[in-house]
């Protein structure tokens, strides 16, 4: 090989490598950061189908949302209040990290995927549909209130969240309820791509060093899908329960300190004047 | 023998008129800040009455002084271990109540009210809270027997006393009433300073004028519990704790604290007495009945040659110890006895003595019978006052009447004396007599006369030189501390927890 066909060579290889990298790195920040919540024309899930997107909107657009959508819903840009409208107040997360450059990778990715050049499935492939089991409601459950603890010892969701039906006090107010979680996110397949890999800041950096398991996530789903309708359970009870203990707490308290210090003295004038008083009256 | 100063003061009761300037004098100059307005560094009491706190001398209830338990001594409020816990939460503190709400008048609607039907009122203001109160007691709330079935009837003093005798007190001719003048006691064993979880009390060494450092002063509160006297008073806003400081200031340049100087009875004297530190605890371990006795046995006579050689070895200057011999207040407690201190049964050793009253002794009896000089028993009227000794050996003898019955004895000798020689009313033969059996020689009755009726400032306020130069040296090169300081900087007392 002569010297400047190799240099040739090489040269092709340096040339390649980046760009093959960076398409590399779309598909894998697609997964990581967009799947949960979208498709490529599998339908919605928890955010719009994004088939075709960049015929519908323009480039620019497009990454500026992405970089930063609160700005640009802030910013009282129309076609993103009525895409917020439309998913009833929700809001893309700002993603953590997110640059003007990978911004720009992935709408380059979703525009070749949406034109099917690309050799890569569409999305994951459907969940199967078996009808979920009793069994798998349970473990949801008792993976959510922290019964069972999760494999990768993640913090059970009660920490943070709440969700209607739970005995007792409830869940923790922090997170958004999940009563209507399954609806929210689209159905099984939201649910099991945002479980995957949560995408909002603080479930992030809760879960990612801790992911959960395949089993778990299939647990969740069953016990989200299996939650009753929002109407059928009250949280009055609750609510009233919760105060109720905090009352109780503070007295017994209390009741602990006046016992502790039940010697300390109190003021003898007033009780002088009270006592004379008394005797007045007689 | 370690032998040390102490100014000490004596408070001749028989005096007082409870006119309050030195109340007022003191407030003036000390505790007319905020968060010191309820303090009365020096207060006056009418006695039977509950005083300021109110009650402060029921220690089963303030846990103050000393108590001694199983051989040892020990503070009544706290401990090592008690302390730990009660550290936020001192449980015998006075409450507002027991003292007063300090209170001013809302001048202002005098001059701004709006025209109306009423006449406009200056309406009482709480000086702690700033709302409009309702006064309900203040600091001499009982002065001359104010409000007596409240406050005179629940005298702790009157413990002991038979109901007739309490009755006595307060029937129609009968009643009777007298002052007492209250200050910190710069105790020799004092109580607020051994409770002190910071460390911030201390005694003066040169004179035994006990201090709070304000700059180490935690807010704990264990002094103002400790001292049975309730001399320590916090200061709410300051947050830091306040006590009499005999206005040393005023000590170290050759005057008289306010108090003294201000006291129109002059009943104050003031001078330094020698005392032995090493017996302080053998002392305080006697029980009750002792006790009077063996705190007058802590004084040691400035003109022994061997108590001057201790008191030069240990530091105390000549000057000093010729003070000490000048001390007003060495003649009555020591050469006289005619001084008590109040309560020692608290065992923080007072180095305030009290003359007890005898004022209404001679009117005890009617007519001619008062002087019924032939009586085998000269004294007799004065198991008959109208103050039962029972009622002042509570107060200035743990109980014992001895020390009591000695000193009024001695008092009445002398004015017997002194009546045979100015009015002639009373033989001289039987005013010797009475001086006799008084344990009171002529020569001592002059001088008690003396200085009880005709005492000049100098003889009153026999003030030693303090020598705070030496003191300080002691601490700080003079020289060094002129040339580091510069326009100097001088620390406030704010909240510096
Ligand atoms: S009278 Fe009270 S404050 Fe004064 S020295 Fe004695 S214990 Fe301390
Ligand atoms: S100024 Fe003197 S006489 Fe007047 S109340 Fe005070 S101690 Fe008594």
């Amino acid at each position: 090989m002569s010297m400047t066909k190799r240099i040739g060579v090489l040269s092709l290889v340096f040339l390649w490598f980046p760009a093959a990298t960076r398409a590399q790195s779309a598909a894998d920040d697609y997964k990581k950061s967009c799947a949960m919540c979208h498709t490529i024309g599998g339908g919605p899930l928890a955010g719009p189908d994004l088939a075709g997107m960049s015929d519908r909107r323009e480039r620019s657009w497009l990454i500026r949302f992405i970089v930063d959508p609160q700005a640009v819903v802030g910013s009282g840009d129309t076609t993103a209040k009525a895409m917020v409208d439309e998913y009833k107040g929700m809001i893309m997360p700002a993603l953590p990290g997110m640059t003007h450059e990978r911004a720009a990778a992935l709408v380059d990715y979703v525009r070749e995927r949406s034109s099917g050049k690309s050799d890569q499935p569409a999305s994951s492939p459907k969940r199967e549909m078996n009808p979920v089991t009793a069994e798998d409601v349970e473990r949801g459950r008792e993976l959510f209130v922290g019964v069972q603890p999760l494999e990768a010892h993640g913090a059970a969701c009660l920490a943070c969240h709440d969700t209607k039906g739970l005995e007792s006090m409830g869940g923790g107010r922090l997170g958004p309820n999940l009563t209507s979680v399954y609806e929210r996110l689209g159905g099984r397949q939201g649910l099991e791509s945002w479980l995957s890999a949560p995408p909002t800041p603080l479930m992030s950096s809760l879960y990612r060093t801790r992911p959960l398991s395949a089993r778990e996530i299939t647990a969740f789903i069953a016990f989200f899908e299996a939650r009753p309708p929002r109407e059928a359970v009250s949280t009055g009870m609750r609510h009233g329960a919760f105060s109720m203990l905090g009352l109780l707490g503070t007295g017994l308290l209390l009741g602990v300190f006046h016992l502790l210090w039940r010697g300390r003295r109190r003021g003898v004038r007033a009780k002088l004047v009270q006592a004379y008083r008394l005797r007045g009256v007689q | 023998m370690n032998v040390r100063s102490q100014v000490a003061m004596v408070f001749h009761l028989d005096k007082c008129i409870g006119c309050h300037t030195c109340s007022v004098a003191c407030k003036n100059i000390w505790t007319d800040r905020k968060g010191a307005e309820y303090m009365w560094w020096n207060n006056v009491e009418t006695k039977p009455g509950t005083g300021y706190p109110t009650r402060w001398e029921d220690q089963e209830d303030y846990q103050g002084g000393w108590e001694v338990v199983g051989g040892k001594l020990r503070l009544k409020s706290t401990s090592k271990s008690k302390i730990v816990f009660n550290i936020f939460h001192n449980p015998h503190m006075p409450s507002m109540d027991d003292y007063y709400q300090p209170w001013t008048y809302d001048y202002e609607t005098l001059f701004n009210a709006p025209e109306g039907e009423d006449q406009p009122v200056a309406r009482p203001i709480s000086k702690v809270t700033g709302e409009l109160v309702q006064i309900e007691s203040g600091p001499n709330w009982d002065d001359d027997l104010g409000g007596s079935q409240v406050y005179a009837d629940n005298d702790p003093n009157l413990e002991g006393l038979s109901e007739e005798q309490r009755a006595q007190l307060s029937s129609v001719e009968r009643l009777v009433m007298f002052y007492l003048p209250r200050i910190c006691n710069h105790c020799l064993n004092p109580s607020c300073v051994a409770s002190c979880p910071s460390g911030a009390m201390y005694k003066r060494g040169e004179d035994g004028i006990v201090l709070v450092d304000q700059n180490r002063c935690r807010a704990w509160r264990s002094c103002v519990s400790a001292c049975p006297y309730k001399k320590v008073y916090y200061n709410w806003f300051a947050g830091k704790a306040e006590k009499c400081i005999l206005c040393y200031p005023r000590l170290e340049t050759g005057q008289a604290p306010a108090c003294f100087h201000s006291c129109v009875g002059r009943i104050r004297y003031l001078g330094v007495l020698l005392y032995d530190a090493d017996r302080i605890e053998e002392v305080a371990l006697k029980p009750d009945s002792e006790l009077a006795e063996a705190h007058r046995s802590l004084i040691l006579d400035p003109h022994d040659p061997l108590v001057a050689a201790a008191a030069r070895a240990n530091g105390i200057d000549e000057a000093v110890i010729e003070s000490a011999r000048k001390s007003p207040v060495y003649k009555f407690v020591k050469e006289w006895g005619l001084a008590l201190p109040p309560h020692v049964e608290y065992r923080t050793f007072p180095m305030l003595f009290y003359v007890p009253p005898l004022s209404p002794v001679m009117s005890t009896r009617a007519g001619s019978e008062a002087i019924s000089h032939g009586s085998p028993s000269l004294f007799h009227d004065i198991d008959e006052s109208r103050i039962p000794v029972q009622y002042l050996a509570n107060l200035f003898g743990a109980g014992e009447e001895d020390g009591v019955r000695y000193a009024l004895r001695k008092q009445k000798a002398v004015r017997w004396w002194r009546r045979a020689r100015t009015v002639g009313d009373v033989d001289e033969a039987t005013a010797l007599r009475m001086l006799d059996e008084a344990d009171c020689t002529p020569e001592q009755a002059e001088a008690i006369y003396q200085l009880t009726t005709l005492c000049s400032f100098e003889e009153r306020f026999v003030i030693p030189p303090m020598h705070r130069e030496e003191a300080i040296a002691m601490v700080q090169d003079p020289r060094e501390a002129q040339a580091s300081m510069g326009f100097g900087f001088s620390t406030g007392t704010g909240r510096s927890i």
